[in-house]
């Protein structure tokens, strides 16, 4: 569904991402993980449209994406819920869903898309009135996650849905974000904390200062990783 | 008593016009993070379209408030056009301050375009509606407060709910509040933006037209309104819409009692000493948020 | 943003006397000396008149330029402390019966005391609080002025009748003496602020409001500082409306109006913000545009205003910003072949940024902290976004999170590096 290409990608004269290759399949769970400050964030904002490419390619469902606006990227179906929610916090739940939907087409499928996503978050529906502001951390995520999908979206990209939370908030996010991915868009994740992930983890990425350094399903990771030069003579 | 009573009226019906036309400011604000120096320029012109369409074309009152009120529209996205989109995105410069510096330079020349297409000298523009209303002892109102009170009642609503509800309102509180998310949800801010100043321009046109009747249509009609309108945005709190209506009242009201009981040279002064006390004590204003740090 | 410690007094004596002589004092007075023949030369009243009133400008472009390059406040009540010294100046000559040159000396005071009040309150604001503060200041001086009844200030019909410095000489006389003076003082300013401006162990370069809000545990020094310049800016724009009130023989409450602020705010835009040659040449380039458009009056403003919109968009540096740019790659250019590249290059480099080597910081190129995101600056070629702390490096990561396949219980050996 999603190829990416040998992407190059920074701020400026500073490149930060180098040689990106990563893929992922309809349906599918696609992590990319690694220490923080190594390009996780920058990578998705690039695909989003927020930051130039300097080279290579992005492909989505056929369409080359690299170098067109974020509007249109959303207009596609691959959208970006960034890291730390950024929601309108002044605006109520409801409204924050609703703008999720702005683009014309999702604009007027907007009432029915919010029942879908009261659905698989009841929390919000209760809430619907209530200032963004007033919700808590996990409520806020869910937010975050259902404004994302009210537009339509073919694949979520997330970016570090634990943040922040308390680990039982984290496993909830984790349990929806596979109702999602099941039943309503394939899901790219960026997660820090590779065990948060692990168990719904289709495939991963390692990303070690811009570059891939190493992918695989969780059980080749496993193995490979620990028999890696990576961890040098630690373990066993 | 009756003469508490007609401050009050007097005081409510320009802390109304007060509210629409800094609400053009706060919008600015809060969107474009420009401090629109011309909005009280969107007024003036407003009222220059008023007179013509009326006093010279012979239209109704009624009509003249429309017509200022979209033209006042169209010279808000010329505004942007001219002195803020070349500014925005720039990293060379200090974008507060030159768009400050931009729109400010923008009013003037407005000022002088119309005084080469109109002349210098003052016009007067007739009221939407005439008379007054005797409501006890001596105090009356006149129709044409009423009828402000009206159209305020219906444009404060009207923009709220189009804030609220419809899909560019929403969009615009939506790149005030969280410009990066906005983005993310495919809101395009060059539109926006414009849009946002087409409805600073509307809302400055209708203040403009509405005080027409009192104050003349002159070249320099808009600098007593951006001098309030600035009073009013520092005690609101620059950006907050629910404080600009407050505070939009409140000084209406100061404004009202300082002219009956003390005299109306002394409302200027006072004005002033307001944006100081609130500058140095409580700088963001009633209804400000802590994050639109003032020092 | 270091504070200088006082140097041992003969340090600070003989750093004195070298900067002193980097200030160009003797290339200005040639120049002056130069200047003085033109009146003699060019014998045209109407042409020495305007020459007057663009140095007028100058004086008043220059103190407007102080307050903003090293007190880093947009004072928007500039013409009013302007205005205010050429009332001072004014009533004292009319109520009082006072000589012009007497009267003269306490409009300058006049002004620096206006500016002082003005000022002081914005201290602490961010850029377009104090202007706006400024702005309301000015305007409700203005306003009063123009609803006084009492004839006291001649209401919005302003002073008439006041006292020229030279009235007892012909008026060809007049002008001249007018312009050799304000010719001599207009260097003298310029002198004054380029001194200023310049000095290592004086008042420096550096917006001293920046260091005040970060420093005010460093005392006294930086604020006493401001205020002196602060209050310099105001005795050069006293001096300036006293000047004015006299050459022209009245002032009027209009000259405070937008549309001269905004004529002194095109001109050092124009001509370069923050430097010491820029209001200077904006003062005279803007004045000869209007010169040039005499006949069509209205059109003026509208294509001064343009001219200012165009140079934000285009050359925000101004006129001198784009002469040193010139100067510079000429200085490359003319360099290359003596191996100098680099000295040339790097002046190039210098001037490219905002801050040419004569030139303090806080301008319209300087990009203040702004708490704030400007529109459209936000996310695209923005620096990156927080930094997200880089949590000990990859290996540490790969440790603290991988499940250990061979069974051991996470929190072994390494500990537990929860990031």
């Amino acid at each position: 569904m999603l190829e990416v290409t040998d992407l190059s990608a920074g701020y400026g004269a500073a490149t930060v991402l180098q040689d990106v290759s990563i893929s992922v399949d309809e349906g599918k769970i696609v992590v990319v993980t690694g220490p923080n400050g190594h390009g996780k964030t920058t990578l998705l904002r690039v695909l989003s449209g927020l930051l130039p490419v300097n080279h290579g390619e992005i492909e989505f469902r056929g369409e080359r994406l690299n170098g067109r606006s974020a509007a249109t990227i959303v207009a596609h179906g691959l959208v970006h819920i960034p890291q730390g929610d950024l929601l309108f916090v002044d605006l109520t739940v409801e409204q924050n869903l609703f703008m999720g939907a702005y683009l014309r087409q999702a604009w007027k499928a907007r009432r029915e898309r919010i029942r879908r996503v009261y659905e698989l978050f009841p929390r919000l529906e209760e809430r619907r009135t209530q200032q963004a502001r007033t919700l808590s951390g996990g409520e806020r995520r869910m937010l975050g996650i259902g404004r994302g999908l009210m537009s339509n979206a073919k694949m979520l990209m997330v970016d570090e849905p634990a943040l922040g939370l308390a680990p039982v908030l984290v496993q909830e996010v984790y349990a929806t974000l596979e109702r999602v991915a099941r039943s309503e868009a394939t899901v790219l994740l960026v997660e820090e904390t590779l065990a948060n992930a692990k168990g719904i983890a289709d495939y991963v990425y390692l990303m070690d200062t811009g570059r891939i350094v190493h992918q695989g399903t969780m059980a080749e990771l496993g193995a490979d990783v620990l028999a890696s030069t990576y961890l040098g003579n630690k373990e066993g | 008593m009756e003469t508490l009573v007609q401050a009050l009226i007097s005081g409510l019906v320009f802390g109304a016009i007060y509210a629409i036309m800094t609400m053009g400011l706060t919008l600015v604000y809060g969107c474009l993070r420009t401090l629109n120096m011309a909005q009280g320029a969107f007024g003036m012109v407003g009222g220059y379209a008023a007179w013509v369409i009326t006093t010279d074309m012979g239209a109704p009152p009624i009509v003249g408030l429309f017509v200022g009120a979209l033209a006042a529209a169209g010279i808000g996205i010329l505004t942007h056009f001219i002195s803020i989109k070349p500014l925005v995105g720039r990293k060379d410069i200090d974008f507060e301050m030159t768009a400050y510096i931009s729109t400010l330079v923008v009013a003037i020349m407005f000022s002088a375009a119309i005084i080469l297409l109109f002349g210098a000298r003052n016009k007067a523009i007739d009221p939407l509606v005439e008379g007054r209303l005797h409501v006890f002892g001596t105090v009356t109102v006149a129709w044409q407060q009423v009828a402000v009170a009206v159209v305020a009642f219906i444009c404060l609503g009207g923009l709220s709910l189009m804030l609220s509800r419809s899909r560019q309102g929403l969009s615009i509180m939506a790149v005030a509040q969280q410009f990066d998310a906005a983005k993310l949800m495919g809101v395009p801010a060059g539109r926006v933006y414009w849009v946002t100043m087409a409805l600073a321009g509307l809302l400055g046109g209708i203040a403009g037209v509405l005080l027409a009747p009192l104050y003349f249509v002159s070249p320099s009609a808009g600098d007593l309104p951006i001098l309030k309108g600035l009073t009013v945005a520092v005690v609101a709190g620059l950006g907050s819409i629910r404080g600009t209506i407050y505070a939009a009242f409140i000084i209406g009201l100061i404004e009202a009692l300082v002219a009956t009981y003390v005299g109306s040279l002394w409302s200027l002064p006072v004005l002033f000493a307001l944006i100081v006390v609130f500058m140095i004590v409580r700088p963001y204003g009633l209804f400000g948020k802590p994050e639109e740090e003032r020092l | 943003m270091s504070d200088m410690t006082p140097a041992p007094a003969a340090k600070a004596k003989l750093a004195r006397t070298l900067n002193w002589s980097k200030t160009p004092v003797a290339p200005t007075i040639v120049v002056v000396i130069v200047l003085a023949f033109i009146p003699l030369v060019w014998r045209n009243d109407y042409i020495i008149s305007l020459l007057v009133l663009m140095l007028l400008f100058s004086l008043m472009t220059q103190s407007w330029n102080l307050t903003i390059g090293m007190c880093g406040i947009w004072n928007f009540g500039q013409l009013a402390i302007i205005a205010i010294g050429g009332y001072a100046t004014g009533l004292l000559t009319i109520k009082l019966g006072w000589s012009a040159w007497l009267a003269l000396p306490v409009g300058v005071l006049a002004g620096g005391l206006a500016a002082v009040i003005m000022v002081l309150p914005s201290i602490r604001l961010r850029g377009i609080y104090a202007s706006m503060l400024t702005f309301a200041f000015a305007e409700v001086v203005r306003l009063l002025i123009i609803a006084d009844s009492s004839g006291f200030t001649g209401g919005p019909f302003g002073l008439t009748g006041v006292k020229g410095l030279f009235d007892n000489l012909s008026s060809t006389w007049n002008l001249r003496a007018y312009f050799w003076l304000t010719l001599v003082l207009c260097a003298a300013v310029m002198l004054l602020v380029h001194r200023m401006m310049n000095a290592p162990f004086g008042m420096g370069l550096v917006s001293l409001r920046e260091s005040i809000r970060f420093s005010i545990g460093m005392g006294i020094n930086r604020r006493v500082q401001f205020i002196m310049a602060t209050l310099i800016s105001g005795l050069i724009a006293g001096l300036a409306g006293g000047l004015y009130a006299t050459f022209y023989h009245g002032i009027t409450p209009s000259f405070m109006g937008l549309g001269p602020m905004g004529l002194l705010v095109i001109m050092v835009v124009v001509g370069g913000l923050g430097t010491v040659r820029g209001p200077i040449i904006g003062a005279f380039a803007v004045t000869i545009l209007s010169e040039l458009l005499r006949d069509t009056v209205m059109w003026r403003l509208v294509v001064q205003g343009a001219l200012l919109l165009l140079v934000l968009a285009f050359w925000p540096a101004g006129i001198d910003g784009l002469l040193s740019r010139s100067l510079a790659k000429l200085r490359v250019w003319m360099n290359v072949g003596q191996g100098e590249a680099e000295v040339g290059a790097e002046a190039a480099l210098a001037v490219a940024t905002p801050a040419a080597p004569v030139d303090p910081g806080p301008s319209l190129t300087a990009p203040a902290a702004q708490p704030s995101a400007a529109p459209a600056a936000a996310v695209a070629a923005a620096e990156p976004p927080k930094p997200a702390k880089k949590s000990g490096g990859f290996k540490a990561w790969l440790n603290a999170d991988q499940p250990k396949a061979d069974g051991k219980k996470p929190g072994g050996s390494k500990g537990d590096k929860k990031t």
